[in-house]
């Protein structure tokens, strides 16, 4: 049973889910966006865990969408089994998950909204503006 | 010879909107437009300036570094506003941007936009994503703001992007000497640019400058065949004319012809409103009427059928594949 961490971590809470940017109640570590996630967990040797590895990425559908979104996706995900990544998975929010997100921010510190021309977390805008993401995330689905 | 620099605001990672493929995107303080609807107000200036936020302030009781290190508040005077024991802002007009009290927060209730960096340090982070940009055609997008008013750093930036083979992409707005534009012209493969009304009185009224400037820049890069993506902020009530769209499509028929490869309606969004506040500025489409999502898309896709109806390759969103291999 670990104790708690000086990155924020409480005790008992869970380090990391498998080998993903850590999130505590103060923030996550996976603020550079899904490439720098990719990279990161590629420079481990995989091969070395006996029991596999796994690592868990979340999206926004704004980052995935249209004709673009699929070429894109298939590119993150070559890039990875490229450098000898092993296993990889992946959630797109749901409208549920962004209602949670609104009530428990610091489980979605990484989540990015994805627009031309800006960008922003979502867990740091206003719950109006939130409110609208949701709204906008069934549309552009 | 000293080190150019920058005044960067942003790199993102993982770009998807701005330009084919994966991209990273820089970018850079300061714009010669001041739209209504812009989501980057940090972008105004080519200066670092203080942004406030106040919900993350932990309280003057408990802290109150910031008011220590301020030069303005040592001489007496009040530069902060404070509500229930928290800073939630700055009084613009005798803020000196010393950036001291950002210097000093430890909530980052008080952050430094704009960061200033050398090529070397833009590209580093530029050069991490090369495994990506190679597998998805992406590149680098250098935006802002205008990154044309810090055109010397944009210029260096793209050539070193050249250097290393790296497809590049310009977001600009196009209000600047055609020379400028010529300076940048050999290193830029692709140029992002709105057409935000074609009536220059209400260009003027909604951006702060007329759209001849801008039009005549576009012709010109038309003319020498450079491959230009074209973006239309649909904001309700103020650009979303039948009208000023037909007139929209048919400036593009007539003067830009095929060099257009793809024109984007972006539909109006606020997801820039925090940052007004964090710099104490008021949010100029405030009592904006928005009308219902549903019946704003609806309009939306009937603007696209219009524009595709004089033949041009028109969509809603960034979302659809560029083509850029059709000869202009």
């Amino acid at each position: 049973m670990q104790g708690a961490t000086p990155d924020g971590r409480k005790a008992g809470q869970p380090v990391a889910d498998g080998i993903s940017p850590v999130h505590t109640d103060l923030g996550a570590h996976d603020i550079k966006g899904p490439t720098a996630i990719v990279l990161s967990a590629s420079k481990l040797d995989h091969a070395i865990a006996s029991n596999g590895t796994l690592l868990n990425q979340l999206f926004h559908p704004s980052a995935l969408a249209g004709e673009v979104g699929d070429q894109n996706f298939l590119t993150l995900i070559r890039v990875f089994f490229d450098r000898k990544g092993l296993h990889d998975q992946f959630n797109v929010v749901s409208r549920e998950m962004l209602e949670d997100a609104m009530k428990h921010p610091e489980k979605y510190s990484g989540l990015v909204v994805r627009v031309a021309g800006y960008s922003v977390f979502f867990t740091g805008l206003d719950p109006s503006l939130q409110r609208d993401i949701i709204e906008r995330t069934e549309l552009t689905f | 010879m000293e080190e150019i620099k920058g005044i960067v605001f942003n790199i993102q990672r993982f770009t998807v909107h701005d330009g084919p493929g994966i991209r990273t995107e820089v970018f850079l303080k300061g714009c010669p437009l001041r739209c209504l609807w812009c989501d980057n107000p940090e972008s105004f200036h080519f200066y670092q300036e203080v942004g406030v936020f106040s919900q993350r302030c932990i309280g003057i009781d408990k802290c109150g570094r910031c008011l220590d290190a301020c030069s303005i508040s040592k001489e007496g005077k009040s530069i902060f506003i404070i509500k229930e024991n928290k800073i939630a802002g700055i009084n613009r007009e005798i803020c000196t941007n010393c950036l001291k009290c950002a210097g000093v927060c430890p909530a980052n209730a008080l952050i430094i936009w704009g960061k200033s960096m050398t090529i070397n340090e833009v590209m580093s982070e530029i050069m991490r994503d090369l495994p990506f940009y190679e597998k998805s055609n992406g590149g680098v997008t250098i935006s802002g703001g205008d990154p044309l008013v810090q055109w010397k750093f944009t210029l260096e930036l793209l050539k070193e992007c050249k250097k290393r083979g790296l497809h590049t992409c310009v977001e600009s707005e196009l209000h600047t000497n055609w020379e400028i534009i010529e300076k940048i012209l050999p290193y830029t493969d692709l140029f992002l640019t709105d057409i935000k009304h074609m009536d220059p009185v209400k260009h003027k009224e909604y951006t702060g400058v007329s759209n001849w400037l801008i039009l005549e820049n576009i012709k010109k890069l038309a003319k020498l065949g450079k491959p230009i993506v074209i973006r239309i902020p649909v904001i309700p009530g103020l650009n979303d004319s039948i009208e000023n769209i037909r007139k929209t499509s048919e400036f593009i028929v007539q003067e830009l012809g095929a060099t257009v490869k793809q024109v984007q309606l972006l539909p109006y969004h606020t997801l820039g409103h925090p940052k007004y506040e964090s710099l104490d500025l008021k949010y100029p489409l405030e009592n904006l009427n928005v009308p219902p999502k549903q019946q704003f898309k609806e309009h939306i896709d009937y603007l696209a059928e219009i524009l595709q109806s004089y033949g041009i390759r028109a969509v809603v969103g960034a979302y659809s594949k560029i083509e850029l291999d059709e000869k202009a």
